[in-house]
C-alpha cells in the first residue's frame, strides 16, 4: 500500500480511518470540500480545487502514488415528498449524489488502473437501520451504488483494480446514550447479543483489507456489524 | 388487485410491459399504457387489451421529462377517475465499458430509469393513497441484484429501483400500500435481441432452467405482487435461477 485517497465528507468512519492510517508508513490524501488547502495532492500546483473527477483525472503519482481509494457516503434527505417543488428537489438529488458518484468511480477506476491497480472501496450505510434510527443516507443510492460497485468490478478486475463495498452500520454510534434503549431492544427480535460497531473497529477492519497486497474479493458488499447486518436478517 | 382496477404502466408499448398489459387484460382491469414515442404500437396493445376484456388508453410521456413524468399520473387520474396501481417498466440502456461512456450517456440512464420512475411514483402517490389496495411494482433487473458488466449505469439505475423499493415499501406499507419489484434476468425482448447470442448464452448455461425468459413470465410475476397480500420491500428475481 503506498497511498490513500479518501474521498467524501467528514463522519465518524472517515475520522477513525483516518486516524488509523495516520499510524501507518503511508501518505493520506483527502478530496472534499473539508480538505485543507496548498497541500500537494497529485497535482503539480497542488490545486485542490475543480470536481473530483478533474482533480483524478489530473493526478500525477509520481509527486503523490496511490493505490487505494475510498469512497465515504454521501447524505441525502428522503423525507417523503409532498409537493412538485419537493419532489423535483428529491429526484434531482438522487440524480446528482447518482451520477457524481458514478463520474468519480470512473475517474478512480481509470487512475488505478493506468497505474498498476489497486483496491477502491466504496463505504455504503446498512439501511435496515432505518428501522431503528434515523439514518442520513438513502437506500436508494446505497442500492445503486451497490449495484454499480458488483457491475463496475466486473469489468475492472483484468486491470488488476479491486473494487468492493463495505457496508457499515455506524448510525447506532449517534443515538445518545438515553435514547439508545428502545432501538437496542428493537434489536433484539434479530439478534440478542447484537453489538454497536464502534467507527475505529470498523476502521481497524478496513485498514487491515487495505493493507492486503492479494486481497480475495471483488465486486462483493462486505457486511460489518454483530448479530444484525442487512444481508444476514 | 382482484376487484378491475386502474393501473398504469410505463414502458407499455413494447417487451415486458406490453405482455404485462397482455397478462392483465383478462382481470378486466382500466389499464393506462404509457409509451415513449411508439403510438403505433401502443395503440396495438391498447386494441389487444381491450378486445381481451380490459377498458384501455394509451398516454405519451418521456420517462426523462421530469415535468411530463410527474404530471402523467393526474392525467391518467383525470381520465380514469383515479389510480391503484403502478408498474414501473420504463426502462433504457446505454450498454459499454465504463471507462468508455460519457457523462450525458450516463446520466440519461439514470434520468430514465430511476429518478423518473422516482417522480412518477411520488406523482401518483396521492392517488394510491385514495385507493383501497395502492400497489406499486417495480421492474428492476438482474444487473440490479448482483450487476452485469457493460451495463455499470444501467445497473445502479436498477440498484437504485430496489432501493426505492425499500424506501417506500417501509414509508407506505402502514397506509395499506404494497410496494415490491421484480428483478428479471434475460428476457425475449428487442433489448436482449440486440445482444450477441454468444454474449447471452453463457449466462443461460449456468441458470437452473437453461434458457432465455419469456415476457409473460415476468407478467406472471407482476400479476402476483399486484395482488393483496403479506408480500412488501422485496424484489422477486425472475432469472431462470441464475442468482444463488
Amino acid at each position: 500500500m503506498n497511498g490513500v485517497l479518501l474521498i467524501g465528507e467528514p463522519d465518524s468512519l472517515m475520522d477513525a480511518l483516518r486516524a488509523k492510517l495516520s499510524g501507518l508508513p503511508v501518505a493520506v490524501h483527502e478530496l472534499g470540500d473539508h480538505a485543507p488547502a496548498g497541500a500537494p495532492v497529485g497535482r503539480p500546483d497542488g490545486d485542490r480545487q475543480g470536481s473530483a473527477v478533474a482533480v483524478l483525472d489530473a493526478w500525477d503519482m509520481s509527486i503523490a502514488p496511490i493505490d487505494r481509494i475510498i469512497f465515504g457516503p454521501v447524505a441525502i434527505e428522503h423525507d417523503l415528498p409532498r409537493t412538485a417543488d419537493d419532489i423535483e428537489r428529491l429526484a434531482l438529488a438522487h440524480e446528482t449524489a447518482l451520477l457524481s458518484f458514478l463520474m468519480q468511480l470512473q475517474a478512480a477506476g481509470r487512475l488505478l488502473a493506468r497505474h498498476r491497480g489497486g483496491q477502491i472501496w466504496v463505504i455504503t450505510p446498512d439501511q435496515s437501520a432505518r428501522y431503528l434510527v434515523p439514518i442520513s443516507t438513502s437506500p436508494i443510492d446505497t442500492m445503486a451504488r451497490r449495484a454499480a460497485v458488483k457491475s463496475f468490478a466486473r469489468e475492472i478486475r483484468r486491470m488488476d483494480v479491486l473494487v468492493n463495498c463495505l457496508e457499515v452500520q455506524l448510525e447506532f454510534d449517534q443515538v445518545p446514550a438515553d435514547q439508545w434503549r428502545t432501538p437496542r431492544n428493537r434489536t433484539n427480535v434479530y439478534a440478542s447479543r447484537f453489538r454497536k460497531s464502534p467507527a475505529t473497529s470498523v476502521a481497524g477492519f478496513l485498514c487491515g483489507l487495505l493493507a492486503q497486497a492479494d486481497l480475495p474479493m471483488s465486486g462483493l458488499v462486505v457486511p460489518v456489524g454483530i448479530g444484525l447486518t442487512e444481508q444476514s436478517i | 388487485m382482484t376487484p378491475p382496477s386502474t393501473i398504469l404502466i410505463t414502458g407499455a408499448s413494447r417487451g415486458i410491459g406490453a405482455s404485462i398489459a397482455e397478462h392483465l387484460a383478462a382481470g378486466g382491469h382500466r389499464l393506462a399504457l404509457c409509451y415513449r414515442s411508439d403510438r403505433g404500437a401502443a395503440d396495438q396493445i391498447a386494441a389487444t387489451v381491450q378486445a381481451a376484456g380490459a377498458e384501455a388508453e394509451v398516454f405519451q410521456a418521456d420517462m426523462s421529462d421530469p415535468q411530463e413524468t410527474r404530471e402523467l399520473p393526474a392525467r391518467v387520474a383525470a381520465r380514469f377517475g383515479g389510480i391503484d396501481a403502478v408498474v414501473g417498466n420504463a426502462g433504457m440502456t446505454k450498454d459499454g465499458p465504463f471507462f468508455t461512456l460519457q457523462a450525458d450517456q450516463i446520466s440519461s440512464v439514470i434520468r430514465t430509469n430511476l429518478t423518473g420512475t422516482l417522480r412518477l411514483l411520488l406523482g401518483a402517490l396521492p392517488f394510491l393513497e385514495q385507493s383501497a389496495a395502492g400497489r406499486i411494482v417495480l421492474v428492476s433487473s438482474l444487473g440490479g441484484v448482483y450487476g452485469t458488466d457493460g451495463q455499470v449505469p444501467y445497473s445502479a439505475s436498477k440498484g437504485g429501483l430496489i432501493g426505492v423499493t425499500h424506501w417506500l415499501g417501509e414509508l407506505l406499507g402502514p397506509k395499506g400500500i404494497g410496494v415490491n419489484a421484480v428483478a428479471p434476468g434475460f428476457i425475449e425482448t428487442d433489448m436482449t435481441a440486440a445482444l450477441a447470442r454468444e454474449r447471452i448464452q453463457p449466462f443461460l448455461d449456468v441458470s437452473a432452467l437453461r434458457r432465455i425468459g419469456k415476457p409473460e413470465e415476468i407478467a406472471q410475476a407482476v400479476r402476483f405482487l399486484l395482488e393483496p397480500g403479506y408480500v412488501q420491500s422485496t424484489t422477486i428475481r425472475c432469472d431462470g435461477g441464475f442468482a444463488r
